[in-house]
């Protein structure tokens, strides 16, 4: 068996103690907030992100317009813009239908998982496998428990402490990127608007939240880079 | 909303999403980014699960709460985030947490 293989199975399992529950939450809100089981398995199958699934379902539930809840559910994917251009010179020398499979199961934890190996350890040629490995094995813990998930909605409380689970996961996945101050600075504006238009029309804070989060963030590299040119003039 | 209404939003998120991941991925590497973009995009993860975050744990009911169950179990998991880098073991402080606090 392919080590990167194994290897990729193996750094992605104590991944999905966190991924289960955020699956089935997934599934379970998706089907509370007014979908068919039918189509909480397809926004899965089809979209196969979480972040925008669970968001797009609960503002459907509150009676979001179509146009926002598709404009808000886009803009957090925008994210796999980047790491889709992270990835790429991984995948390089795999074929096109592979690398259109590895497009496919991208998440961010299979990115944050294949990107540590590729800094920290010595990255060998065959990494794209074990990005490969860890996703498939995401993928497939993710459309079964968002099944089940959506399948006892009914049964579960809908209340239960667990649906905090999706918000830990976001938490989880957003402390280990905040390496830089540009990051930190977009993390705390987005943060901070998100909360501030919490009176908006439904979603749209979310949106302006991440945009002026960017700004800031960006706002911030500009001025140092450009302090850091006046003070080497 | 509509069952026709979700479908439209399931396609057009799906392949909005695909496109994303495939942009660089599956299509020819010719394309290359400019720097103002890849600036952009490197800000887009931490600002989008922030916006995501903050009100889930920050806002009840439409109201903000600063001193809640939830932001106990929200400050605990940065912590734990911080020192452990674990994602599953972030998790379950955070549940434990919120479970504790109720």
């Amino acid at each position: 068996m392919n080590p990167e293989k194994v290897d990729g199975v193996r750094a992605m399992l104590p991944v999905l103690i966190g991924v289960v529950p955020f699956a089935l939450v997934t599934g379970a809100a998706s089907v509370h907030q007014g979908l068919a089981v039918s189509e909480a398995v397809a926004f899965s199958l089809f979209a196969f992100s979480g972040a925008a699934q669970v968001t797009a379902t609960q503002l459907m539930g509150e009676g979001a317009s179509v146009p926002v809840v598709v404009a808000t559910a886009v803009v957090i994917n925008l994210r796999f813009l980047f790491y889709s251009a992270a990835l790429a010179p991984l995948l390089a020398s795999y074929g096109a239908r592979t690398r259109l499979a590895a497009a496919y199961v991208m998440t961010d934890h299979a990115f944050a998982l294949t990107e540590r190996r590729a800094t920290r350890d010595r990255a060998s040629p065959g990494i794209g496998t074990f990005y490969l490995a860890a996703a498939l094995t995401f993928w497939c813990t993710w459309q079964v428990c968002n099944f089940l998930g959506a399948l006892v909605e009914g049964v579960l409380p809908s209340d239960t402490f667990l649906t905090f689970a999706v918000p830990l996961s976001f938490l989880a996945l957003l402390v280990p990127t905040l390496i830089s101050r540009a990051r930190a600075v977009a993390c705390l504006a987005a943060a901070a608007v998100a909360v501030l238009l919490r009176g908006a029309p439904t979603g749209s804070n979310i949106l302006i939240a991440i945009v002026v989060g960017i700004a800031a963030g960006h706002a911030l590299r500009d001025r140092r880079a450009t302090a850091g040119r006046v003070e080497e003039s | 909303m509509t069952s026709l209404e979700v479908w439209i939003v399931i396609g057009t998120v799906s392949v909005a999403a695909l496109v994303s991941r495939a942009l660089f991925v599956a299509m020819p590497t010719r394309l290359r980014l400019g720097e103002g973009l890849v600036d952009v995009l490197d800000l887009l993860p931490a600002a989008a699960f922030a916006a995501l975050v903050a009100p889930a744990v920050l806002v009840s009911d439409g109201s903000l709460e600063l001193f809640s169950a939830r932001m106990g179990a929200g400050c605990v998991a940065v912590l734990v985030a911080r020192l452990t880098g674990n994602m599953a073991v972030t998790l379950v402080a955070g549940l434990v947490v919120i479970a504790a606090l109720g």
